[in-house]
């Protein structure tokens, strides 16, 4: 009887394997690596892709931390519904994200008129995909960060406030430094959300190839047209996704290797 | 110039309100002595500037570092307080150096600390490679790299096994009587108490019932709690 339950355990477990896999090692029977993975249009969504990614991950990163610190160590009144309210983007539906966005920053938008008088055209341009991955991606990164910061012993940052510390060389010294296994983990996830990010982008930013075309949207336009390329570049995703996948995975080891090297350089000079 | 600290605190806590007044002169130690949730932590996370007082006064000589009448209020960083947290609160991305520098001393202080408390071996070492005894002595090297006016000890052996114990308590011992600042330890061994301070206030339910010195204390207890730690220091 037992066996027989383990029996059946397995085959479920290789079925739901194989089910998960076959889409992507069919990816890649299908394109094999070679030319498309370099056709143009690849090659300049990867570039944008790269380019906005960059971007929208710094402002996320520079703005997010404070913010998630801030979240995470103070009590006020309304804290939760000011958490609920950061949380609410992870599950809006990305088209709803992307019609809000430009419902907001369009140019008959909210801000519209303000930032047309600026000078300032977002909708359909880079700065719109910018836009749309800060948002969808964005709280991904906000929510592992207070996670992050939640778990840091409070009593390290007072006992830093009693040895002379203000409240940013806290954050700076102390904080950020006990959360960065968090943080770094709450960044890959986030990351790969916006490299990923379709719905918003497509409705807010269009699809102008080299101008607004990232990756997943290169896929969805090559779909229609050459299906060969548009597998090539989900193949490059689907790359990208494992790299995400095994970064994660290798973060822990990775701080032990730091702390050992870290460890065995101090030994070697006791005034650090 | 060594001040004595003087200090009302006042904080209404959600179960008791503390309310207790202390002065301890420069070069004493002061115990406070107490069942848990009593309040003594709270007492002295409050000279250190972590609680905000509902009402009282903390000074160290002149200079005040908390008055609810004037609403003077110094942030903990600016209070030169040494605080030995229970859990010692070691910094665990930084080595023991880095722990006593980050009070913003010289590597040849930080040296001259670790050397006085017989850590000096350990400078490059982690926090989280030390036994107890070592992580408490790094903690009370830390808290006077700050050279404070006025040293806080919070249940500083509670974490450590009754072996190590002895031995801290003793270096403890010998560490205070070289101090000219006032000092505070928070414990509910009239033990500890008794070797290392030269009065105890006992605090239960937020209040003081009883003042003295450890002796007294064990000799004439005036409340069931004080007669049930005289017990546990000197059983029969």
């Amino acid at each position: 009887m037992i066996r027989a339950f383990w029996v059946l355990a397995a085959v479920l477990t290789a079925a739901t394997l194989t089910f998960l896999a076959l889409p992507i090692v069919a990816v890649f029977l299908r394109v094999p690596p070679g030319e498309a993975y370099l056709s143009p249009v690849a090659i300049d969504a990867l570039r944008l892709t790269a380019e906005t990614s960059l971007v929208a991950n710094a402002v996320f990163v520079a703005v997010g931390t404070p913010a998630a610190y801030l979240l995470a160590v103070r009590r006020f009144p309304g804290r939760g519904a000011l958490l609920t309210l950061c949380e609410l983007p992870l599950v809006l539906p990305p088209a709803v994200a992307g019609i809000g966005l430009l419902v907001a920053f369009g140019r008959a938008g909210l801000l519209g008129g303000t930032l047309d008088a600026l000078g300032w055209q977002v909708a359909f341009t880079k700065a719109a995909v910018v836009l749309a991955v800060v948002f969808v991606a964005g709280p991904l990164y906000l929510r592992g960060a207070v996670a992050a910061f939640d778990a840091v012993d409070r009593e390290c940052l007072e006992a830093a406030r009693t040895l002379g510390a203000g409240p940013g060389r806290v954050f700076a010294r102390v904080a950020v430094p006990m959360a960065a296994g968090g943080l770094a983990a709450a960044w890959a996830t986030a990351f790969a959300r916006g490299v990923g990010e379709f719905g918003a982008t497509i409705i807010f930013a269009g699809s102008l190839r080299g101008t607004t075309q990232t990756l997943p949207l290169a896929v969805y336009s090559q779909f229609q047209s050459d299906l060969d390329t548009a597998l090539a570049i989900g193949g490059l995703l689907i790359l990208f996704a494992v790299l995400v996948l095994a970064c994660l995975r290798l973060i822990p080891p990775c701080r032990t290797l730091l702390r050992r090297a870290s460890r065995s350089r101090g030994a070697t000079s006791p005034s650090t | 110039m060594p001040d004595t600290l003087a200090a009302r605190v006042a904080i209404p806590r959600r179960d008791v309100t503390v309310d207790v007044e202390l002065a301890v002169p420069a070069g004493s130690t002061l115990a406070l002595v107490g069942p848990s949730g009593a309040g003594k932590t709270t007492v002295v996370r409050a000279v250190a500037g972590l609680e905000r007082l509902a009402a009282g006064r903390v000074a160290v000589g002149d200079e005040v570092w908390s008055d609810t009448r004037t609403g003077q209020w110094l942030p903990p960083e600016r209070r030169r307080v040494g605080l030995v947290f229970q859990h010692h609160a070691l910094f665990p991305h930084l080595t023991v150096a880095g722990n006593v520098a980050f009070a913003g001393v010289a590597p040849e202080a930080v040296h001259d600390l670790l050397h006085r408390l017989g850590i000096a071996h350990l400078a490059g070492e982690r926090p989280a490679r030390l036994s107890g005894g070592e992580r408490q002595r790094v903690a009370l090297a830390r808290a006077l790299a700050r050279d404070p006016r006025v040293l806080l000890l919070d249940e500083p052996m509670s974490a450590l096994d009754p072996h190590t114990r002895a031995g801290v308590r003793a270096e403890l011992r010998a560490v205070l009587r070289g101090l000219e600042i006032p000092a505070v330890i928070v414990t509910h061994d009239l033990a500890d108490a008794s070797a290392l301070a030269d009065e105890a206030v006992v605090i239960e339910a937020g209040a003081v019932t009883q003042r003295g010195t450890p002796a007294q204390l064990a000799s004439a207890p005036a409340t069931a709690f004080v007669r049930a730690l005289a017990r546990v220091a000197s059983p029969p």
